[in-house]
């Protein structure tokens, strides 16, 4: 599996979560913890399928637990190997 | 053949350690078990005895030089002892609860602890819940601070902690970081004998509806001191060591529920053969032989459903985060109705305390209460509902999935995780329902029994294609609050359901010679079109009417026969007085 650039990955997340907050992508902070989107710990679970089904490998939910910032996230999974 | 399979040889090997359940004179009877839950007793002899005959072992990995070989025979090993009580069924299973997390993530030094105190006969526990928060494990109050390099301190009350004060080990949910969240948490293993004297005052015993005589109690810890490495795996571990050890717990529930649901089916059958009403045998009444055979179809089911998750442990632990929590909210739920309906059956005799089947009513209650309740398991479901219905390309299911006669890969406890990824082996396989057919047809059944089963399977496609579709406008609806709407939490029952059935079609159609009688289309037949009934589907195909009789035939059998009531029928022990 190539890894993604970390600035697609970080896109397709400012724009998962400026959709789901019903806000512009200019709205969403990709340095605030995900907690502050009022993504808790079990919504992870589905953010990480999402996630896992756009990248082609799969994303433990852990892993957003561990990376809780877009930024984070992003910069995580563009690393080979990185769920 | 079948004797070699787990679940009949490790029931049948329990069955004769545990001596006949209808001689009153043996501890492990129903009517010595049904008197100390009349005096909301403990069972203390009957623990003794399963001490003395070793069975304490089998919660121990066979890697730990214990006899927990699969979780194929830790299911029989419940579903046994759930047969006979379910006071000491869960006080067993909880301490295997606290065990599991020390199996997983424990070091050597735990491990030896744990299994010590086991072998010994000695009996341990999960503690998380509290009484402000129980199913919110994020809310979690009970907190250990650092006290020095190598040392913390434990603070706060667990609450309804089964095996609370009997229990020598707790592995005790803490929150270890003040700010929580999912990294904050850590689970700590307690030895009691190792703390400060007045550093944990027990709680009293709480007094239940059901499991009478279980040790429902719990603990407050006063700024106890343990050792930085009693914590369970690294700090922070904790959440998700916990959701991973009751992945495999929940699997494991099934096994109180069905074996409950024997001795119910048994007793009912007891009164029934025994009983002439209105000039003939009660069997002959339509409305009780129609009672008995669904009941056993639909436990069947469940059966074959609980069958294919133990294994499922084994050969697709990731797919459990979502198995564990279809087989821990369909079984109770399901066997809780079952009993309902043989209780009309019964009579006003079901509701006499003189009798046992009252008592295994409000036992099997307290299943769908903890390892995470009704809702929490169809939360978990709801939350993954998205990725699992969406249509994808399904592979061949793997063979040892369902064959039973086919053995397992060891439990790799590091494969199990928090989210299935869309990754799914069941309910995807209802995409080709031509499969069930050509079955059918290679077993050479009927022609018409043939098309029947096409038409069960093809209406199974249309009920998973209707979830998806409800699933798809809901979350278009709501968004990414969709997952906690009332509506969510239907499309989870459903599909949970809709899982079970699948399930049992696939154990039909991998288990031909090991099925006998029941691989032929009666048993499925009925099965999944009530299934399908549950589902309200539309254009239900009707089971042949000889189908029904077929059941309650092969029913009838096994209970002369002193047979599980089971797709893989065990041997119990023989009776040697009839029922009173």
């Amino acid at each position: 599996m190539t890894p993604r650039d970390p600035m697609e990955i970080r896109n397709w997340l400012m724009v998962a979560f400026a959709s789901a907050l019903k806000t512009t992508v200019e709205e969403v902070d990709a340095n605030a913890p995900f907690v502050n989107f009022g993504l808790d710990s079990i919504a992870a679970v589905e953010l990480s399928a999402d996630l896992g089904d756009w990248l082609g490998q799969r994303v433990s939910p852990t892993v957003i637990w561990d990376y809780p910032t877009i930024e984070q996230l992003a910069r995580h999974l563009s690393t080979v190997g990185g769920a | 053949m079948t004797n070699s399979l787990p679940a009949v040889s490790v029931v049948e090997g329990m069955e004769r350690q545990l001596g006949d359940a209808f001689d009153a004179g043996s501890v492990f009877s129903f009517s010595q078990l049904l008197t100390h839950d009349e005096r909301d007793d403990y069972p203390e002899a009957a623990c003794a005895h399963l001490v003395a005959t070793g069975h304490p072992r089998v919660m121990i990995p066979a890697s730990l030089g214990g006899d927990l070989v699969s979780y194929e025979h830790l299911l029989a090993a419940t579903r046994a002892l759930s047969r006979r009580d379910l006071t000491i069924a869960v006080a067993v299973g909880q301490s295997f609860l606290g065990a599991i997390p020390v199996w997983l993530r424990g070091s050597p030094e735990q491990q030896r602890l744990v299994s010590t105190i086991i072998a010994e006969g000695g009996q341990g526990a999960l503690a998380l819940t509290e009484e402000a928060h129980g199913s919110d494990l994020l809310a979690c109050e009970v907190h250990a601070t650092r006290d020095g390099d190598d040392a913390l301190r434990l603070s706060g009350t667990k609450w309804l902690i089964n095996n609370g004060t009997r229990g020598r080990f707790l592995s005790v949910f803490a929150r270890t970081d003040p700010a929580g969240g999912p990294r904050g948490f850590s689970l700590i293993l307690v030895d009691k004998q190792a703390l400060d004297a007045d550093a944990l005052v027990p709680l009293a015993r709480t007094p239940t509806h059901g499991i009478r005589g279980a040790d429902i109690s719990g603990a407050t810890f006063l700024d106890a001191r343990v050792l930085r490495s009693a914590i369970i795996g690294r700090e922070g571990e904790g959440l998700e060591l916990t959701l991973k050890a009751l992945q495999i717990s929940r699997t494991m529930c099934a096994g109180f529920s069905l074996g409950a649901a024997d001795t119910a089916l048994r007793t009912t059958l007891d009164f029934v053969v025994s009983r002439d009403l209105y000039g003939r045998s009660l069997t002959a009444v339509p409305l009780v032989a129609r009672a008995l055979s669904t009941a056993f179809a639909d436990l069947l089911l469940w059966d074959g459903a609980a069958l294919g998750a133990a294994r499922g442990l084994h050969v697709v632990p990731l797919e459990m985060s979502v198995w564990s929590a279809v087989i821990k909210y369909a079984v109770p739920v399901e066997v809780e109705r079952i009993l309902r309906e043989l209780a009309v059956v019964h009579g006003a005799r079901h509701y006499l305390r003189t009798g046992v089947f009252q008592k295994i009513m409000r036992d099997v209650a307290v299943v769908s209460l903890f390892d995470g309740n009704t809702a929490v398991n169809l939360q978990s479901i709801a939350l993954q509902l998205r990725s699992l219905l969406a249509a994808r390309a399904a592979p061949d299911i793997p063979a040892p999935l369902f064959r039973v006669t086919d053995p397992l890969p060891p439990f790799d406890g590091g494969q199990l995780d928090l989210g299935n990824a869309g990754t799914e082996s069941v309910v995807r396989s209802l995409d080709s329902p031509e499969a069930a057919a050509d079955e059918a047809r290679r077993r050479g059944l009927m022609p018409a029994a043939v098309d029947r089963m096409f038409e069960l399977a093809s209406a199974l496609a249309s009920a998973k294609k209707a979830l998806l579709e409800r699933t798809t406008e809901l979350w278009e609806r709501y968004g990414r609050r969709a997952h906690a709407s009332p509506e969510a939490f239907a499309i989870a029952s459903d599909y949970a359901r809709l899982h079970g059935a699948a399930s049992a079609l696939l154990f039909w159609r991998c288990n031909e010679r090991v099925l006998g009688e029941l691989a032929g289309s009666e048993w499925i037949e009925v099965a999944i079109s009530r299934a399908l009934l549950g589902l309200h589907a539309v254009a239900v195909p009707p089971p042949d009417s000889g189908a029904y009789d077929f059941l309650l035939t092969h029913l009838l059998r096994l209970h002369r026969g002193d047979l599980m009531f089971s797709l893989l029928p065990a041997r119990l022990a023989s009776r040697t007085r009839l029922p009173s």
